[in-house]
């Protein structure tokens, strides 16, 4: 463990020799992803040494899809509304990944926040949770909560995402993706 | 592996105070990301905080919330406004009922694209939950955040309210 001194605020490296630096509530840029012209990439590799991952996105351009090294999921939840109702739907979707959104852009319009919980957790399915949201300056705009989980209590190492679930439309211009550790 | 999620800037109100700006604001991270904790004046809903970027008084913010009050459910949106309401019904006055909000201003700093802010809010006191999508139909990296207390001014945010602006830096 890290120590913190009182005094200054600063930590240093534990006394035990071997031991990682672990700075308490740290949240950390593991890697990023610009997908434009693929249907689909892998965050691999994804250390073991934080307790959740994040996930930030800008400039999708279908309905992506989460799947992991635990599969395509075994469940997923969503709750969403479109500008052009005032009426909510949820949904229940499961196809070839889980939902991250139903809905895609046109444009840089939409962007999106995943979080991936206990991800290395051996004791634990794996759950995560995400917002996502497409605005275009007219009622084609959407809101949308999914959630899922991998039946699952083995770590997630490696994510991908895909554009759709034909696998047949690409990522547009300009869509970027972060991978953060939270601890 | 480098470490991010950077405080840049918190403003504490210590009496009544109609707006807000964080000016200036560097351009060295990749997401922004501003945590309200909001009490406003106007007698029973306490407020709406609302938003301009870059002094930016155009017809080019719009919006899609989706809102859970009591049971119901449902989504609103509105096109070409002149500012972003970002929150509705912060904390009453009188009260210690400070609600949040979290803003995510998306890739705030490229020059290539229009602005997106994913925005959570509950204003608890009322029992409403929020989330909402905005769109600043812009290409200019955001440098100024305005935040106001609705009804141009007239209305207060009281002390206590605190804004805390974080950076969020990608590899």
């Amino acid at each position: 463990m890290a120590i913190r001194s009182l005094k200054s605020g600063t930590f240093s490296r534990s006394g035990m020799v071997g031991n990682p630096v672990i700075m308490p509530g740290s949240y950390e840029s593991i890697a990023t992803a610009s997908p434009s012209g693929s249907t689909s990439f892998t965050f691999s590799s994804i250390p073991s040494t934080y307790s959740h991952l994040q996930i930030r996105y800008m400039g999708v351009s279908s309905y992506p899809l989460i799947s992991s090294n635990l599969g395509t999921g075994t469940k997923s939840h969503s709750l969403y509304g479109y500008g052009s109702g005032s009426a909510a739907y949820a949904w229940d979707p499961l196809a070839g990944g889980m939902y991250v959104a139903i809905d895609g852009s046109s444009g840089n319009v939409s962007s999106g926040i995943i979080d991936i919980f206990d991800y290395a957790n051996t004791s634990k399915n794996k759950t995560f949770m995400a917002l996502h949201g497409r605005e275009t300056n007219t009622s084609d705009s959407s809101i949308h909560f999914a959630s899922g989980f991998w039946n699952s209590t083995s770590a997630i190492t490696s994510i991908t995402i895909t554009n759709n679930v034909a696998g047949s439309v690409a990522f547009g211009t300009g869509t970027s993706f972060a991978l953060y550790g939270v601890n | 592996m480098a470490k991010t999620y950077t405080p840049i800037t918190r403003t504490a109100i210590t009496s009544p105070t109609a707006s807000v700006t964080f000016s200036s604001i560097p351009q060295t991270y990749t997401d922004l990301v501003l945590i309200v904790s909001a009490n406003g004046s106007r007698a029973s809903l306490g407020g709406d905080i609302r938003c301009q970027l870059n002094s930016d008084t155009g017809a080019n913010y719009s919006y899609t919330m989706i809102q859970g009050l009591g049971s119901s459910v449902w989504n609103e949106r509105a096109s070409s406004q002149t500012y972003a309401n970002m929150a509705n019904n912060i904390g009453i006055p009188g009260s210690v009922d400070y609600t949040p909000t979290m803003m995510n201003f998306m890739n705030y700093s490229n020059t290539t694209t229009n602005k997106t802010i994913l925005t959570r809010h509950s204003g608890v006191v009322n029992g409403n939950i929020q989330a909402r999508i905005t769109l600043w139909s812009s290409t200019a990296a955001i440098s100024t955040i305005y935040l106001w207390n609705e009804a141009g001014g007239t209305n207060n945010f009281n002390p206590g309210t605190t804004f805390t602006l974080y950076g969020i830096k990608a590899a």
